[in-house]
């Protein structure tokens, strides 16, 4: 079993939203809500997001603007191996916590018994 | 010889009195030790504390100069540009270089809200709300990454 630092729920949301690609700070804050249905100020998306990097779960680079920005410009991020390693971790940390088994898509061979329509 | 017997004897009798003038005075040497200790303590707890009061009225100093700026350019602003969007450029001033990209961030909020048809005071006070989760979230991390970088640098 790995010995690795697991991401936090949020952290492990964000790291499956960038899993598709690069994205730009608001975007990803915009996904998280939809997905979770809770809201994200940007102040606590960016503490996140620094402490990934720091983790070196993802990188950033400073992009390009919008009209609308007014000249100031994006912060897009990035997923790292280290972050769809961890991410992968987090998901098989999750199904085997609760009984579900590991994922064919991981490697694993099931469906969880305790959820017959899934 | 019996000089010598009596000054034995005094001796015997000074050591004892100091052993129990130590034992008497251990636990107060103990309670000193603590008191000391505490009293460290204390000077710590209030140097973080008077370190925090300090950096709540630089923010709040910070907040009255945005304000200020917010103020005097509010009069030369522009009919495209909404206060709301002015409120979020001049309290995005107060903040570090790296973090100004929040502002367009935010700025790019206004617009969808715009968009979607809130009002002028609604946006307001979302960019006022923002802005200080931005400074509750992105202030004390940004110090203490610079605290933790200068007591260990990169290699």
């Amino acid at each position: 079993m790995s010995k690795d630092k697991l991401p936090t729920n949020r952290e492990a949301v964000i790291l499956d939203i960038l899993i598709n690609g690069e994205r730009a700070g608001l975007e990803v804050r915009n996904k998280y809500e939809s997905r979770t249905k809770r809201s994200m100020p940007l102040g606590s998306l960016y503490t996140t997001l620094t402490r990934m990097e720091n983790a070196g779960f993802v990188t950033s680079r400073t992009g390009d603007t919008k009209p609308e920005r007014r000249g100031y410009p994006r912060k897009f991020f990035n997923i790292t191996g280290t972050g769809q390693r961890a991410l992968s971790d987090y998901q098989m940390f999750m199904m085997n916590a609760w009984g579900g088994g590991v994922p064919k898509r991981l490697g694993g061979n099931a469906i969880s018994k305790r959820c017959p329509g899934s | 010889m019996r000089n010598r017997k009596a000054i034995k004897r005094g001796w015997e009798r000074s050591e004892q009195a100091d052993m129990v003038l130590v034992t008497m005075l251990f636990p107060f040497l103990v309670l000193w030790l603590v008191s000391v200790l505490m009293g460290l303590g204390l000077w710590l707890s209030l140097a973080v504390s008077a370190l925090c009061v300090l950096m709540l009225h630089l923010a709040l100093l910070g907040v009255v100069m945005a304000l200020y700026w917010y103020e005097i350019k509010g009069r030369f602003i522009q009919k495209t540009q909404s206060k709301g969007e002015h409120l979020a450029v001049s309290l995005g001033l107060i903040i570090p270089r790296k973090h100004r990209h929040v502002i367009g961030d935010i700025l790019e909020d206004c617009a969808a809200m715009r968009r979607m048809g809130h009002c002028e005071g609604h946006i307001r006070l979302h960019v006022l709300w923002q802005w200080l989760l931005i400074v509750i979230h992105l202030v004390p991390s940004s110090v203490a990454n610079w605290v933790m970088q200068r007591l260990n640098p990169p290699d």
